[in-house]
């Protein structure tokens, strides 16, 4: 008997790190109002509490997305750091650590935030696989944004996550 | 040691009763009211560098509406050790400190969920009452920031591959692994 947890695999707890780029919130000017949602949307899918680190944009993001993907996590989630502005360099920190590219996720989500914003147009972020098995997404750092993005990984992130671990399937 | 099991204890109860709801409510993807009871683990900077780390700037990184409690350490270079006078400190990082250090940070905040945290550890040339480590946790109540933060230190005291140099009043030099 299986009783749908809701829990991807079910095998084990699943783990996600999320990363705010933020220049403003790690310098505790403000507080960061993205990081929380993302939590709180993997805490009603069943995944264990995640570790939300708060970096400034630069070097810092780059360093933050090494570490999650060196810590096994199943998905890495990152907010801001995805425009034109000088110092957004998300999308170049993540690129490199990406074997596989998953460009349908990102136009999905443009496309989702073209409803609301012609400036959705302007995230430059990136999805794929880093590592063998970590599932690595870049959304927006507005509140609007990462409520486009999760409403896309709502639809695919169960299943992305049970493909990549092919060997949980039942024997 | 009291606090720390009562304080683990408490979150623990709090966590699951908060899991529950929201898994009764999962149907709706509105969250709702959290006053950070069941929150998630968080590092609002951890970083190694030559320049001044003070438990203000980490105060500040890591308050926020739901931390009932800011529980601080700060690591001051005093002026002797071992019965000498100490008149000057040097430390020196490793190239993998800053990346230890982040690794231990996760790992604190891992353990106690809700907290948020922030830590610096500073190198290079330091004088008597210069601040060395500072660090702030911040959580819905105090037993869990307070053993986060007791935590916290000790674990980046042990691990963390930062040395430090000092000299004495009587000329003398030593080496000492990481603070003392």
């Amino acid at each position: 008997m299986t009783v749908d947890t809701g829990r991807p695999g079910g095998a084990r707890e699943r783990t996600a790190r999320v990363i705010v780029a933020s220049t403003r919130a790690a310098t505790g000017v403000y507080d960061d109002r993205t990081g929380p949602v993302i939590a709180e949307w993997l805490r009603s899918r069943g995944w264990a509490e995640p570790l939300v680190q708060v970096v400034p944009d630069g070097d810092e993001v780059a360093a933050s997305l090494q570490d999650a993907v060196a810590s096994g996590a199943d998905l890495v989630v990152t907010t801001g750091g995805t425009g034109v502005n000088p110092s957004d360099r998300t999308p170049e920190a993540t690129l490199p650590l990406l074997d596989r590219e998953l460009p349908g996720i990102m136009e999905a989500i443009r496309r989702r935030g073209a409803a609301s914003t012609p400036l959705a147009a302007l995230s430059r972020g990136h999805a794929g696989i880093a590592g063998a098995t970590t599932f690595v997404v870049n959304l927006p750092g507005s509140t609007g944004g990462v409520k486009d993005g999760l409403a896309v990984l709502d639809e695919v992130l169960d299943h992305v996550i049970d493909q990549l671990h092919g060997g949980d399937h039942e024997r | 040691m009291s606090a720390e099991s009562v304080g683990a204890a408490s979150a623990a109860s709090v966590g699951a009763a908060a899991s529950a709801a929201s898994a009764a409510a999962a149907a709706s993807a509105a969250a709702a009211a959290d006053f950070g009871e069941s929150a998630p683990a968080v590092v609002a900077f951890a970083r190694v560098t030559d320049e001044t780390v003070s438990v203000d700037e980490c105060v500040a990184a890591v308050e926020n509406d739901h931390a009932g409690a800011v529980v601080t350490f700060a690591g001051v270079v005093r002026d002797h050790d071992e019965g000498k006078g100490v008149t000057w400190l040097r430390y020196s990082a490793h190239p993998t400190a800053d990346a230890v250090l982040r690794e231990v940070v996760a790992e604190v905040a891992l353990a106690h969920p809700g907290t948020t945290i922030a830590a610096a550890h500073r190198v290079g040339d330091l004088a008597i009452t210069d601040v060395a480590l500072a660090c702030a946790v911040a959580s819905a109540h105090r037993g869990t920031a307070f053993a986060a933060c007791a935590e916290l230190v000790d674990e980046i005291k042990a691990r963390v591959p930062i040395w430090k140099e000092q000299g004495f009043t009587d000329g003398t030099t030593e080496w000492v692994a990481a603070l003392g």
